[in-house]
């Protein structure tokens, strides 16, 4: 780096550079919801937190700038405790006829290496749209899962039951469960019309 | 305080060389092409219609437009409306082509701009399927749009001084934009480090317990003791070590470099051990951010003199200081002096060729070597 103290950098970037880093500061500040409650009084570095919580990450300018810029982020990875469960999806689709099949969703874990990578958007999607408060992603993966089966005209597929195969992680010194717990979270009856071509 | 503020106020704002930035940007484009690649094969399930993420949830999911007063801030998504697939394929494609410009820091500021409104575009279209990689990759191309990243290691440069329109040696330029990336990493990894040490099995050293068991995260092998105490206690008390210095001591210089080195590492074992896309990459690439051009410089050199002994003369006709310059500029380890002379035999030049990218150039400009073979 040379100094060169002829070099100056205008104003109204300078602000709009310390305006930026704020709002990110502020954003990105750890929320805890529990925080927010007035009757709650917050110790130590908690203070900042709340106060972060109650009276600036809530002021319109912070969000609309950094949604407005595209600059907008969050950072929580294996944060506050990593995931403990692991956890995969598929589907078990009903045929007309009476037949039943089991629906592959990528599972990372049975991919070669080679194929993790690229699959891993797939991973994410389903722990998005295995969760409750997401619930407004099980049509579309259901819809998905229709199309991708609907391979016979004459055998069209009638139901598409989502579903999640979760294992929890055994604490150290814990016995490890082995087996995966089945959950159907979301059925779907097919649409006729969205097996059409175009629909 | 005043005296804090300007000691801030002018690390925050110096002027210095590009070099830094334009590796970064390199690095950037380089990883940019490769996420931007996997989209583009998988557009049909991540952004058309008939895939798992239509338009309407993107809508639910980043919920409505955030309001200053009466006004309503929209979302940089320029395929707000677009629902043909075709489209949406195409798009992904460009910016695979922009990722591409970007790297070769070929028209520099308008690629780096276009691809920014890209990337953020495409994220806003499908928020539904980001990790934390995809954040850092928008945060940085937008960065890099704002920075004169394309002053330095670019072909935007080598063109200029081929064309006599630039000067060779150093160019000088406000380096804001490269402190903003380090102050954002710095705010990664705080914020990070904070949330964890709310976290109870982060305090009780049995977090690393849970992820080397997540089988959906399995890369490569990784030897049991790794995955077993003491192991566990030392990954999880470094990660939080390493994070803290990462906000704070990684600003002082002397401890810099050993700080940075730990935090490779800890990137690097990350990148082996679990399947998570370019995470690691991206956030090492950012690194050098905490380096000046002069260091990167002074590194090179030192690299170069040791690998003196491969030095090789290069004679070529008819220099021009325009070209030579261009060809001399991406010769980073100087192993190929440039000699006035007649064209090059072939030895000479495949001596060139895996010395220095600037040699690579040559057979492209007939002039040079019309006399070689």
């Amino acid at each position: 780096m040379t100094p060169d103290p002829g070099r100056r950098t205008p104003v109204w970037i300078k602000v709009l550079v310390y305006f930026h880093i704020l709002c990110v500061v502020i954003w990105t500040l750890p929320v805890r919801n529990e925080l927010t409650k007035p009757n709650v009084r917050p110790i130590g570095t908690d203070w900042l937190l709340a106060m972060n919580l109650r009276h600036v990450r809530t002021q319109p300018w912070v969000k609309a700038y950094l949604f407005g810029t595209g600059t907008w982020q969050y950072w929580d990875m294996f944060a506050p405790n990593p995931a403990n469960s692991d956890g995969y999806g598929d589907a078990l689709v009903k045929f007309k006829n009476g037949e039943e099949r089991t629906y592959w969703y990528p599972r990372i874990r049975d991919v070669p290496i080679p194929g993790k990578l690229p699959l891993e958007r797939f991973r994410k999607f389903f722990e998005r749209a295995g969760d409750e408060n997401t619930a407004y992603l099980w049509l579309p993966f259901a819809r998905v899962v229709a199309r991708d089966m609907n391979k016979d005209p004459n055998n069209p597929p009638v139901l598409v039951i989502l579903r999640s195969h979760r294992q929890p992680i055994a604490a150290p010194g814990k016995p490890q469960q082995t087996e995966y717990t089945v959950k159907e979270y979301f059925r779907y009856v097919v649409e006729p019309w969205m097996l059409k071509e175009g629909a | 305080m005043i005296k804090l503020y300007r000691t801030i106020d002018a690390w925050l704002f110096a002027w210095g060389s590009p070099v830094p930035l334009g590796l970064l940007r390199i690095a950037v484009g380089f990883l940019a092409i490769f996420n931007q690649l996997l989209l583009t094969f998988q557009y049909r399930e991540w952004f058309t219609e008939n895939g798992f993420t239509p338009r309407w949830v993107a809508i639910l999911w980043l919920g409505d437009y955030p309001k200053l007063g009466p006004v309503e801030v929209p979302r940089i998504d320029l395929l707000s409306h677009v629902t043909d697939p075709r489209i949406s394929f195409a798009f992904v494609a460009v910016t695979v082509v922009l990722s591409v410009l970007l790297m070769l820091g070929l028209w520099t500021k308008p690629v780096s701009i276009l691809l920014a409104l890209g990337i953020t575009t495409l994220q806003h279209r499908s928020p539904a399927i980001l990790h934390g990689g995809d954040t850092v990759i928008r945060l940085l191309v937008i960065y890099l749009a704002f920075s004169p990243c394309g002053l330095a290691c670019s072909v935007d440069r080598l063109i200029g001084l081929w064309k006599g329109k630039i000067a060779p040696g150093p160019v000088v330029v406000p380096l804001w934009t490269q402190r903003v990336i380090q102050i954002n990493l710095a705010i990664i990894y705080l914020t990070t480090v904070w949330i964890k040490w709310g976290g109870s099995q982060w305090r009780n050293g049995q977090a690393t317990w849970y992820p080397s068991r997540l089988q959906e995260f399995e890369r490569f092998w990784v030897p049991e003791f790794m995955r077993q105490f003491p192991m566990v206690w030392v990954t999880t008390y470094g990660t939080i070590l390493v994070e803290f210095a990462m906000v704070s001591l990684v600003f002082y210089r002397p401890y810099r470099k050993y700080i940075l080195a730990m935090a490779v590492m800890m990137h690097l074992y990350i990148e082996y051990s679990m399947n998570i896309p370019l995470f690691s990459w991206l956030m090492i690439c950012q690194y050098i951010c905490f380096y000046d051009a002069d260091e990167i410089r002074g590194w090179a050199g030192r690299v170069g003199q040791r690998l003196s002994r491969w030095r090789v003369q290069l004679p070529l006709p008819d220099q021009k200081p325009g070209e030579m310059a261009a060809i001399e500029a991406t010769d980073p380890f100087d192993l190929v002096t440039l000699v006035p002379g007649d064209s090059p035999s072939p030895r000479q030049l495949r001596q060139a060729w895996f010395r220095s990218p600037g040699a690579w150039w040559l057979p492209i400009i007939p002039r040079k070597l019309k006399r070689s073979t």
